[in-house]
Parts: structure tokens; sequence; C-alpha cells
């Protein structure tokens, strides 16, 4: 049971983590998690390879087994309503040469009439609308598998708007992705964050990534680590702890106040701490 | 003539009645119309299972499944006699069914590949029934086999027959109705359906066991053997043609349709090869076809 009733939840968060402990197969995977997601920011989660990342979405998606509660305080008084969740997943896993087009995508989750007896006219409205928003309106006619893997993520990011989810959930959504897609999918998810209406909660192993466009950050390593704005929280003691070496350079705690600027650029002189490639960040 | 036979003879006449009217060679015959009706039944019920079994990468599912329902003919003779389709119809649905789901429940338990695990299921039943037939004391089980593995031919259909496919076919157009939409999505990512609300892990099932039912029925008509070729290939040549996932369903479905009839006319007209194969043979044309089309289009 992922929503869990009765408990209270303090105002202004949207998602309160509270003790979550998973086993799989024996092996502790997640241990006495708990955590608050800020209501209507972008949140990062952060942590190395195997830090149960992915397992903590799975947990608030309700597809693992735990102990502990997860609450949703956007619906209902406390935090005992489902919420509309929306999933963005690292990458789909089908067949490129499958004729499926975009719209017919994003229809199939819009209609229940199947595909083969024609697209609903307001179901094809809304992927318009969807892919307008995330401004790839012109690839509705494309083939899922020609796509780009920015434009891919983009068109998953329209399929999650179709229906105005309260909590959105991005699971690496950057991973494979060039730099200039990867800036453009990031400052669309900035864009909307910022109309307060969903609370975004993305998995990311990209520090500097995460230091420049999160509003709050969750470091995870089977535990919570640290939590906070990022400023405050990823402190060079804490991403030790975090990646088990030395990750200097990401700018986000050395940098000097009032320096916090957005102008598509970073401050790591062009390094970028991956947990995969962080014993070389610290060497 | 059973009682039961006698009636599902009066359902069916009527279609057949229809396929008269046709002005192929042939169509005279009760057996003839018979045979093409059953091969209109199976391809495009298997071509619509297809879109699916070729987006979820399951040829190879279908074809253990398939194989498999030898070991199921064997058990049903053994346990109803020769004499019994009905009983070994039903035994061998059953034990489709038992392999489908026992795949589909092995996958989630254990590490291995599913491809490695179809394989080990697929080979335990088929070794099961080889050793089920070398065993038995009945020295004619391999002989009453042998329709099995191949089809019954032009003239084995019955009507009682043709009746269990009608009604498997109206199970794959609720089916599709129902699942189309919902089988895509867990075919692009299964959590996704799942948050989408899509049982992911039901449907899955659901599908394995419809899947084991439309093969084990469609058997009689087209052999163990080849049966699994009805399950890929209209898909496959579907996929070169169509530009939406609507037109690969009707691309796959029309594709069965005329291979059926080509293939039934070419068993007629050569007298006598067996109607599975030659509708197989039809279809693996037509996928030679679209290749073509595909490789033109993209000059």
């Amino acid at each position: 049971m992922v929503v869990s009733r009765g408990a209270a939840c303090t105002l202004g968060h949207a998602i309160e983590i509270d003790g979550v402990s998973v086993r799989l197969d024996g092996t502790s995977i997640l241990e006495n998690v708990t955590a608050s997601v800020p209501m209507g920011k972008l949140c990062a989660l952060v942590g190395p390879n195997g830090a149960g990342k992915t397992t903590l979405l799975m947990t608030m998606l309700g597809l693992v087994p735990h102990s502990g509660h997860i609450r949703f305080c956007a619906c209902g008084p406390h935090g005992g309503g489902v919420p509309r969740i929306g999933y963005v997943p690292q990458r789909l896993d089908f067949d490129r040469a499958a004729p499926i087009s975009v719209t017919d995508f994003l229809c199939l989750a819009g209609q229940r009439r199947p595909l083969f007896l024609g697209r609903r006219r307001a179901a094809e409205r809304q992927a318009r609308a969807a892919l307008n928003r995330v401004a790839i309106e012109h690839l509705g006619s494309r083939a899922l598998g020609q796509l780009s893997g920015g434009e891919l993520q983009r068109v998953l990011l329209a399929q999650v708007l179709l229906d105005e989810p309260q909590v959105i959930l991005l699971d690496e959504p950057v991973s494979g992705v060039d730099v200039a897609g990867e800036q453009l999918f990031l400052e669309l998810v900035r864009e909307i964050t910022a109309s307060g209406e969903h609370t975004v909660l993305m998995v990311s192993h990209d520090i500097s990534v995460v230091a420049e466009r999160a509003e709050h950050v969750i470091a995870l390593k089977g535990t919570v680590v640290c939590q906070g704005p990022p400023r405050e929280a990823l402190t060079p003691e804490n991403l030790l702890r975090l990646f088990g070496v030395h990750v200097h350079h990401i700018g986000v705690c050395e940098r000097p106040a009032g320096t916090n600027h957005d102008h598509g650029h970073r401050h790591d002189g062009g390094r970028r701490a991956r947990d995969d490639s962080s014993a070389e960040a610290g060497t | 003539m059973s009682g039961f036979e006698s009636i599902a003879a009066r359902l069916v006449e009527p279609a057949l009645q229809l396929l008269g009217w046709l002005p192929f060679p042939g169509m005279e015959y009760d057996f003839t119309r018979t045979a093409l009706l059953a091969a209109l039944l199976v391809a495009p019920m298997c071509a619509a299972l297809s879109v699916q079994v070729v987006t979820f990468r399951m040829a190879f599912f279908s074809d253990a499944v398939a194989h498999s329902s030898y070991t199921g003919v064997a058990l049903g003779v053994l346990a109803f006699g020769a004499g019994a389709p009905l009983g070994v119809t039903m035994a061998m649905a059953l034990f489709g069914v038992i392999v489908g789901l026992t795949v589909a429940a092995l996958r989630e338990k254990t590490r291995q590949t599913p491809d490695t695990l179809i394989a080990i299921v697929l080979y335990a039943a088929v070794a099961l029934g080889l050793a089920m037939v070398a065993l038995s004391s009945d020295k004619g089980l391999s002989a009453t086999m042998r329709p099995y593995l191949f089809g019954v031919g032009l003239e084995g259909m019955t009507a009682s027959d043709l009746l269990m496919l009608m009604f498997l076919a109206v199970v794959v157009v609720v089916f599709q109705v129902v699942g189309f939409n919902r089988l895509l999505l867990i075919g692009l990512n299964p959590v996704l359906a799942n948050t989408r609300g899509i049982r992911s892990a039901r449907w899955a099932n659901i599908f394995a066991a419809i899947l084991a039912l439309v093969v084990t029925g469609s058997i009689r008509t087209v052999g163990v053997l080849v049966i699994g070729a009805l399950l890929i290939v209209p898909a496959a040549a579907a996929r070169n043609i169509a530009r939406s996932a609507g037109g690969m369903f009707w691309w796959a479905v029309a594709i069965a349709v005329v291979s059926a009839v080509v293939g039934t006319e070419m068993s007629v007209v050569l007298k006598n090869p067996p109607v599975g194969a030659s509708v197989v043979l039809s279809a693996i044309a037509a996928y030679g076809l679209s290749e073509i089309w595909r490789g033109l289009r993209r000059r």
C-alpha cells in the first residue's frame, strides 16, 4: 500500500516519505528512508549507481513492496487521496522499426477506442496540445523509432502532461541525450515546474545538472545522506559520503553568494561529476 | 455423425453457402469451402495476435507454445483415444495454456533471459511428448499424431472444428478491442503502462493464455510445424508497409486474408498439398513483396 492515511502532512510538502525500507531477495535496497519533496518545486534525487534511486521511484509508484509510509499531500487533507502521478521512464524498450507514430503513442494513453478503429479527434487534439507544450508539435506524424534521444524524452514528457499530473517522476531523463538536448529538456522541465501546478522529482546522477537546475535535492545511498536546497546540501563532505571520492569543482559550494545565475554554461570547467566516472574525478 | 456434429454443421452452413459464391476453382465442393473457411478464420485471427507477438518480441514464445502442443495432443490421445477429437483438442488447449503461463510465471521468478527460459520449458514439454509416444503401448499413436504435425489437409476439417474456430475468432476480436491499446503501451514500457492504471503482469498473462488457445485451436488446420509462421509473418510484412499502429493491424489482417485464399486455392489446384503449408508459403511471399516495397520506398 503506497498511500497511507492518518498522519497529517506538513504544509508545503507534496510528498512525504516516512521510514521507507525495501528488501529484495534478502538484500536491503532502501533502509529507513525519510525525506520530503516540497510542493510545486523541481526536486532532484541523486546518488551513485545502486543507491536505490529507481527503487524509491518504483516504490512511490506502488510497484515495490515496502515498509514505512509514503504520503501524497497534494490530494486529500491527510495525504490520503490517490494522486495523479506522471512517470517518464529512462527509455522506451521498443522495436525501432515498429510503425508507431508520436501521435499514435499519445493517443494510446488518451483514448479507450483501439487504435485500429481510428484515433479520436479529442485525443488527437490533446496530443497536439501536449506536443505544443514541449515545443515539438511538428513531430506528430514521425515514427517513434526515428526520434533522437532528446526528442523521445520530450515525447515522453508530453505523454505525462496529457493528464495534468500533480506529481511528475522523471527517471534519469537525460541519460543518453546529447548536451544540447539535455539543456533543452531541463529548460522545459523548469518551465513546467514554474507554473507551480506540478511537483517534479527527477532522478539524476549528474551533480552539475542538479546544482544548476534543482530547487531541492535528496541525496540517496541506501538511505538519505542529505537533503535540502542544493547549495546547502551538497557540501564537499556530503559529496564524499555519497560518492566515496572527493568531488570538487561543481561550483555549488565554493561559488560565492550572489553568483548563482543561469546563463547556460557550467561552472565546472567542462568537467561533470557523474558517478560512473567519479573515480576519475577524484584522482 | 454425432448429435453435436450435426448441430455444428447446421450452424456453419450459412457461412459455407456464402463462400460458394466465390468465383474460385473448387468452391462447388463442401470440403474445399470448409477448408477455405477454416483458413479464413485461422489466418486473420493469428495475424491480429501477430501484431503483439512482433511488438513484444514473442516470436520464440509463440513457437514454443505451438510446438509443445504436440505433447498436448499425445496426452489427449492417450487419455481420450484418437476417436475423440474434442477431448484431444481440449487436452491440447489446456496443455498449451499451462506451458504459456509457466513461461510467464518463471519469467517473473528467475534470472534467466526470456529466450533461455522459453527454450527450457519448450524442450521439457516436447521431450515429454516424444517419450510418451515412444513408451505408449498403442503402436498407432504416432500415426494418429501425424495430422496434428502437418494439419489435417484439405478434406479433414469438420463442422465442429469450424464452430470452435468461430468461437475463438470472437474471443480474439473482443480481446483486441479491449486490449490493443493497453498491450501496445505495455510493449513500449510496462512501468509506464502501470502508472496509467494498466496491470501489466495480468495483461501479459491474459495475452499468453489467449495466444496458447488460438495456437492450439488452429493446429488441426495448419499443423504444429508451421503454425508459428502465421503468428509472425503477417505483422512482419505489415510493419514494412504501414505507417501507423492501426495501419499495421489492418495490413496484417489483410495479408492473412489474401494468404488464406491464395493458399487454399493452391492446395485445391495443385491437388492436395497441406493447406497450412500453402497458406504459410503465401504469407511468406507477401512478406517478400513487403521487403521489396520497403526497399523501393527508401530510394
